[in-house]
């Protein structure tokens, strides 16, 4: 079954090209052309990817990201928009949009960016541990759930919290650099700062580590990156 | 955020403001309080003269005429009384109050002038700042709408050529492509003609005014635009009566009315009618651009003519444009000696835009 993307663009000259060129390249696509409609489509279809026009009748692409995160939707959203400051990219991508192309775009990459968007879905659902529950330290993670059942109870994890635990998982035992977890959680240049990696360690040595300061399974490996070792 | 730099110029003219006014309160306070200090001064001066004198008049007490000629020239503000008693002299008296009463009369009179002058100036920058403040306010909104109407067909435009240059599409697929990339490039075209003729209305550039057929001009003006309309499902009717002239100019005024239709068309909502209807009444040519969409509410009837006014918010922007149509059309008209007027009953009712031009008299006129 081919992916399906949700262009939501209230310029039919844009969604349509954007719909031809998608389908060539073996998508399915459709077409959103205001704000309140994307929510309600993306809530009830949950297509693979969305990309997002900014300013929208009804909703602006911002609310509509928004919107459709605080309903639980994970779904991977791109915006794409003439709105090309540092200050709207910023928002954009912290309102939890994953990808952020200004116009004029060219077509090719933003098909490029569909799919390395879809690459890193794929790669987080594949195993290991996909489905079941990865345990170590009294700590259990299901990825599929977003959620971790740690000595604090249940804890909700966010999207980047789980791909950057999953990465280290998967190279336990290893190094795992800052490129690395920007290419495979972000996986585009430019976002985030080194800082936001720095807290999303943070956040999951305060989840799973007995005692943040002194972690015994998220290591930091100084000039080098990070590494995970289930046992303590 | 960043304050504005407007934001930042009115946050030192509020400081500055508040120190000048009280630097001046400051000044006359202190001018009266040097008279009043003068004044005492002169009075302890007096009284010091008095008692040397009344010294004097006891060593030499068995002239009192020479007393006399001596006082006066020692002293030329006392005088021996009638009573054998030295006092200041009434008219040196009154000379010191006259002096006190002018100086508190000139500073009140320089200081209210002062005061004045001192609120107009704050009150005139004030209105100016605000004003400034508003207009970057609607500027902001122009740059983010004008970046929005000149970028999408631009993007459509690279868009649909790499599509041409890398795929294989049908002649039909093909045919689709050409049309919409010709109705990017006459939006872009449109666009940068507006922002031009803006420039040049701002800019006060005179144009020679001349006799024109209205009727005629006003065809010509929407030949075109009426077919890229009825494409796209909106009805025209038009009802223009022929033989009205006025004194304008054939290129902007045919920008008055496409840009009035343009706006009926945008705001006609489900109706798709807008009506164009060219007639006179009393020496005036009228102009009726009608539609039956969304309306206007009132409270916006009044700035929809501002330069760069959009109605509503820029994230949200349910309608194309960039708030110059308008304004443009309102700066014209006013160019031709003209008025132009919006009404609505509300949400919801349709609007009415009428230009009313005066009418050459001479030129077979009914």
């Amino acid at each position: 079954m081919p992916e399906r993307i949700l262009i939501v663009e209230d310029e039919a000259h844009l969604a349509d090209g954007i719909k031809l060129n998608l389908e060539a390249e073996g998508f399915s696509a459709e077409i959103a052309a205001n704000g309140l409609q994307a929510i309600a489509r993306i809530l009830a279809d949950e297509p693979s990817v969305v990309i997002l026009d900014v300013m929208l009748p009804g909703a602006s692409g911002f609310k509509v990201c928004e919107q459709v995160r605080a309903q639980g939707s994970r779904v991977p959203i791109l915006y794409l928009t003439a709105r090309g400051s540092e200050d709207d990219r910023v928002k954009g991508l912290e309102l939890g949009g994953d990808d952020y192309m200004t116009k004029p775009f060219s077509i090719k990459e933003l098909i490029q960016r569909v799919r390395a968007i879809l690459r890193r879905e794929e790669w987080y659902r594949s195993s290991p541990g996909a489905s079941d529950l990865f345990e170590f330290g009294g700590n259990k993670v299901d990825f599929a759930a977003y959620k971790a059942y740690t000595r604090q109870g249940e804890i909700e994890l966010t999207q980047k919290e789980c791909m950057l635990f999953k990465l280290l998982v998967e190279n336990e035992g290893n190094v795992v650099d800052r490129d690395k977890i920007l290419d495979n959680v972000w996986g585009y240049d430019r976002y985030p700062s080194s800082r936001t990696v720095d807290n999303l360690i943070f956040r999951l040595r305060k989840y799973f580590e007995p005692d943040p300061k002194e972690p015994v399974y998220i290591h930091t490996v100084y000039g080098a990156g990070y590494r995970f070792t289930r046992e303590a | 955020m960043n304050l504005s730099s407007s934001r930042k110029h009115f946050l030192l003219y509020l400081i500055l403001s508040a120190f000048f006014l009280a630097l001046l309160v400051w000044w006359i306070y202190y001018q009266v309080r040097e008279g009043e200090r003068i004044t005492t001064q002169q009075e302890a001066v007096w009284e010091r003269e008095i008692a040397v004198a009344h010294h004097w008049l006891e060593e030499h007490l068995t002239d009192c005429e020479a007393f006399r000629v001596w006082l006066a020239a020692t002293y030329p503000d006392l005088e021996l009384t009638e009573l054998g008693v030295v006092a200041v002299r009434t008219e040196a008296r009154g000379a010191l109050r006259e002096t006190a009463g002018r100086r508190v009369r000139m500073f009140a009179s320089e200081g209210s002038v002062l005061i004045l002058l001192l609120i107009a100036a704050v009150t005139y920058v004030y209105w100016t700042l605000r004003k400034e403040i508003l207009l970057e306010r609607r500027q902001s909104t122009f740059l983010s709408a004008t970046s929005h109407e000149l970028k999408t067909p631009l993007t459509s435009l690279r868009l649909y050529l790499d599509t041409l240059r890398d795929r294989k599409l049908s002649e039909e697929k093909q045919k689709e492509v050409f049309e919409i990339m010709g109705q990017d490039l006459t939006r872009l075209s449109n666009q940068i003609d507006e922002l031009l003729q803006a420039q040049a209305v701002m800019g006060k550039r005179r144009v020679v005014l001349e006799e024109i057929e209205l009727a005629k001009e006003t065809e010509a003006a929407l030949a075109q635009d009426r077919v890229y309309y009825e494409r796209q499902g909106f009805e025209l009717r038009m009802k223009l009566e022929a033989g009205l002239s006025a004194l304008a100019d054939s290129r902007q005024w045919q920008l008055v009315v496409k840009n009035l239709v343009e706006n009926a068309v945008k705001y006609s909502g489900e109706a798709r009618v807008v009506e164009v209807k060219l007639s006179h009444s009393s020496g005036r040519a009228k102009l009726e651009v009608t539609d039956f969409g969304i309306g206007i509410e009132h409270a916006e009837l009044k700035r929809i003519f501002d330069s760069f006014y959009r109605i509503g918010n820029e994230d949200t922007r349910s309608t194309q444009g960039t708030g110059l149509g308008l304004f443009l059309v309102r700066a014209i008209v006013k160019s031709f000696k003209g008025t132009v007027m919006a009404a609505s009953s509300g949400l919801g009712r349709g609007a009415i835009f009428t230009v009313e031009l005066p009418l050459i008299k001479d030129a077979g006129n009914a």
